[in-house]
């Protein structure tokens, strides 16, 4: 089978455009209501936090929304921006804002999806030390830093700036915060936007912060002060339901004019098990062999599966230690449920050998990595038919 | 509307009837409680969102810069839907604000008597907010807040802590005054704490005579938050000792020879005023050794929770049943974080936005297993108190707290809990005192020992679940 070509590199990388993009109403919709939160955007590798970033981004530039309340969003992601330290950070965030402002004045609005994505394409003609910089800056524009106070004020200039273009403050979607986590530097970062958060009144209600990340985030503990995550709100994003992985498949399957029968469509969302990352890739298999009158069988399909993501498999499984993957508690929860199916914590911590407590967080962690389903606040399912095969494998 | 008076219900009322979607209410007094139900019928019935804004806020608001930033977070508050019971920031809408009365009145009489204080107490126990609402009870005084958090980030951090200060300080100045240049001039840039120690304290008491002449009393009120941020560690270079002795000299002088600073910390541990040497070689002893008087936030009786819930409940036009108050504060042991959530998640889950009554039928599941149905509670369990306790190394505190909380006697002997531990029994003493003081232990006293159990039964809770079966079978 020749596979076809196909956007956002054959579907590996983050969604951006709108229609395209399924499921994470909740998270959206909580997006919109409080945008000022500090939050906290949980998943595991390949979940979708980009594109759940990216559909923050769309939906609050979109001008057919709501506009009451609305921050101008600033996407960064951090492995990309690789900031050296909390003054060039502090740089990085205002500059990318003014990179954004600029490319939001390139960009005339027809529709969200036509004017974002000439938001996204458009490339920034900004030079570093205009608007909000220029007045605030006081190290020379060699050095990509600011200190606390030239930040502060920035802000505050960039807060009055928005306010004309009728957006209520900023918004920075801060993709892959691992990045910081990771630095020395980090306990003072968090803890100046804790700050800020707490008691500056005067940027606090036009500031919101939203961080991605996986277990590194999750279970970061700053050496000192007040967590910043004491006052976040934490989401975890899930697999995507029955109802949106259909969507998402009669969507790709019409956009190439051909029609998938329903055990064909039922075969994608019980082997993805609703993972999108999963049920795209398979989707690029089912319907090149579609186009072609034909349907894989099970173990051909399964093969292919199992050779092209042996390595994020292995990588979620963790047997080596060597990735944030799962734990071993994780792995002795994940075959307890293996062999039940479906149970409650209390079944499977009592079957683990773990405390209600381990055990709900290796669910926690589980279900956020895509690989089992939440059912309710209690019961749990198995996921992914194609990440148990690849457990049973090993 | 402006009322420099407590509003009643008919201020509401008449503010209510004038239309529109929403309308500000400006008040010198909170307003009371049927001025409170007035301002949720004009919501939820008349579709008019009353915003009430304390006028003293108003005033900081000005002096800050902030004005912008206060109407939007007051505005934020008061719109239809808004959860009034899951506030995750610093309280300072004194409507919301609870339960503190004595503390504050103790805080403004110690204080305004240059009386150093360190208040203490657990995250989230209401430091920060008790401070926001100080500044608004002191508004004769020259208040000044600042924020360690952003001050921890570099070993000098003197010059910059003592600017902030002097900036505050000019802005409060500047809002009745002119300030001469030499006082509103900068220190030295890049300069050690102890080289711009002299000029901090010259400039402080020229603006001090300044405010003290446009009619401010004094002392000057600096309220310092978070001190954990800058309190030197022993892993920390022998600069930041410095700095810090230069900084904390400085205001020690303002308070004690001057006499015109009295000076308010914030912590979760009183380690400030406890250590006297620091590890650190060649460096001079802590100069805020014993120089707080210690006071601790502790957890609210079970009127003032109730008191608490069904006022916020008020505010968002909401009715809570005895037993939901009951099960609420059994749970929390009055932490008014932990009520609060607890309160979020019962309305969030069992009603939601447009009820107008939470019931004990459909909360009870909420409040009595909330673990299963929020992560921030078990998010603040862990890492605002029990991963704090680890990263202190407080191996006592934990065991304390474990052993109480698998203890299935209810109260458990002083004597009883040394014998278990087998530590050292004033290493206990001292580790329970702290617990007590913060809440996270009951103590009873008793003529032949007294006698303890955990103060939370959420905690406790939290740290059954804790336990691997196998661990309970032992």
């Amino acid at each position: 089978l020749i596979p076809a070509e196909r956007p956002f590199d054959n579907y590996r990388t983050a969604i951006t455009d709108p229609p395209q993009f399924f499921g994470r109403d909740e998270w959206l919709r909580e997006m919109r209501r409080a945008p000022f939160w500090v939050r906290v955007l949980l998943g595991g590798r390949r979940l979708g936090k980009t594109s759940a970033l990216r559909a923050v981004e769309w939906s609050l530039l979109d001008l057919g929304g709501p506009r009451a309340n609305r921050p101008f969003p600033v996407f960064i992601s951090l492995e990309l921006e690789q900031p050296t330290d909390l003054p060039n950070f502090l740089f990085i965030l205002v500059d990318q804002l003014e990179r954004a402002l600029d490319r939001w004045h390139q960009s005339p609005w027809e529709n969200i999806r036509n004017t974002y994505r000439a938001f996204l394409e458009h490339v920034s003609q900004v030079e570093v030390t205009i608007r909000f910089l220029k007045v605030a800056l006081r190290n020379p524009p060699s050095e990509p830093r600011l200190t606390l106070n030239d930040f502060r004020e920035a802000l505050q200039r960039a807060i009055d700036e928005l306010r004309k273009l009728d957006f209520h403050g900023v918004c920075f979607l801060l993709d892959e915060a691992e990045f910081i986590v990771r630095q020395s530097w980090a306990n003072d970062c968090w803890a100046y936007f804790r700050g800020l958060k707490d008691t500056d009144m005067a940027i606090k209600p036009f500031l919101g912060l939203v961080l991605s990340g996986y277990r590194g985030v999750a279970e970061y503990q700053q050496r000192a002060g007040s967590d910043l995550q004491n006052i976040a709100h934490v989401h975890w994003l899930n697999t995507l339901s029955e109802a949106d992985a259909r969507s998402l498949i009669s969507k790709r399957a019409s956009s190439e004019r051909l029609h998938l029968p329903d055990a064909e469509i039922m075969r994608v969302i019980e082997w993805a098990g609703g993972h999108p990352f999963l049920t795209q890739q398979m989707l690029n298999h089912v319907l090149d062999a579609s186009r072609v009158g034909k349907s894989l069988p099970d173990e051909k399909l399964m093969l292919l599966m199992l050779g092209q993501h042996d390595h994020n498999f292995s990588a979620w499984w963790n047997v080596s230690g060597e990735t944030d993957g799962f734990s071993e508690a994780d792995r002795r929860v994940y075959r307890s449920l293996a062999e039940r199916r479906e149970a409650s914590l209390a079944e499977l911590a009592k079957h683990a050998g773990a405390s209600v407590l381990q055990a709900h967080r290796s669910l926690t962690v589980l279900a956020g990595t895509g690989v089992i389903l939440q059912l309710d606040e209690e019961r749990y399912r198995m996921g992914s038919r194609l990440f148990e095969e690849w457990v049973t494998q090993q | 509307m402006v009322v420099r008076d407590a509003p009643t219900e008919h201020t509401v009322a008449e503010l209510a009837r004038k239309g529109g979607s929403a309308a500000i209410l400006i008040y010198g007094q909170p307003p009371d409680q049927l001025a409170r139900l007035r301002i949720a019928t004009a919501r939820m019935r008349e579709n008019v969102s009353i915003i009430p804004i304390p006028l003293a806020e108003i005033d900081r608001a000005l002096v800050e810069s902030s004005a912008a930033g206060v109407l939007a977070s007051y505005a934020d508050r008061y719109l239809p839907g808004a959860n009034l019971y899951d506030d995750r920031n610093a309280i300072s809408d004194a409507l919301t604000f609870f339960g503190r009365t004595a503390v504050l009145s103790r805080l403004q009489s110690d204080l305004s008597n240059l009386q150093g204080v360190g208040l203490f107490g657990l995250r989230k126990s209401g430091k920060t907010s008790t401070i926001l609402q100080l500044d608004l009870a002191l508004r004769g005084y020259p208040v000044v807040r600042v924020d360690l958090q952003s001050h921890g980030e570099k070993a000098r951090f003197g010059r910059d802590l003592l600017q902030e200060i002097l900036d505050k300080l000019t802005a409060r100045a500047k809002s009745r005054v002119e300030v001469p240049a030499e006082l509103a001039s900068p220190l030295r840039e890049a300069a050690a704490a102890s080289d711009v120690a002299l000029d901090f304290h010259r400039k402080v008491d020229g603006l001090s005579a300044l405010l003290k002449s446009d009619g401010f009393d004094l002392p000057i009120v600096c309220c310092l938050d978070e001190m954990e941020r800058i309190l030197p560690a022993p892993s920390d270079p022998r600069e930041r000792v410095q700095e810090f002795n230069a900084v904390f000299g400085a205001l020690r002088a303002l308070s004690q020879e001057s006499r015109i600073l009295a000076l308010l910390v914030t912590d979760v541990h009183p380690d400030c005023n406890r250590i006297n040497h620091w590890p650190q070689s060649d460096t001079a002893t802590n100069p805020l050794y014993n120089f707080f008087k210690e006071l601790y936030l502790s957890p609210f009786d079970e009127p003032e929770t109730d008191r608490m819930l069904t006022d916020i409940g008020r505010l968002m036009g909401l009715r809570i049943d005895g037993q939901t108050l009951t099960a609420i504060y059994r749970q929390s042991g009055g932490h008014p974080y932990l009520a609060r959530q607890l309160a979020s998640l019962a309305w969030a889950k069992s009603c939601g936005a447009g009820a107008s009554e939470i019931h004990y039928a459909e909360a009870r599941q909420y409040i009595e297993r909330p673990f299963s149905y929020s992560g921030v509670l078990e998010s603040y369990l862990s890492r605002g108190i029990w991963e704090d306790l680890d990263k202190r190394r407080s191996s006592m505190e934990m065991s304390i707290l474990r052993s109480l909380a698998l203890s299935t006697d209810g109260w458990v002997g002083e004597s009883s809990l040394v014998s278990r531990s087998g530590a050292d029994a004033r290493e206990i003493l001292n580790a329970l005192i702290w617990l007590v003081e913060v809440g996270l232990v009951a103590r009873r006293d008793q003529l032949g020992g007294n006698e303890y159990r955990i103060g939370v039964p959420l905690l406790a809770q939290w740290i059954e679940m804790g336990v691997v079966p196998s661990e309970v079978h032992s």
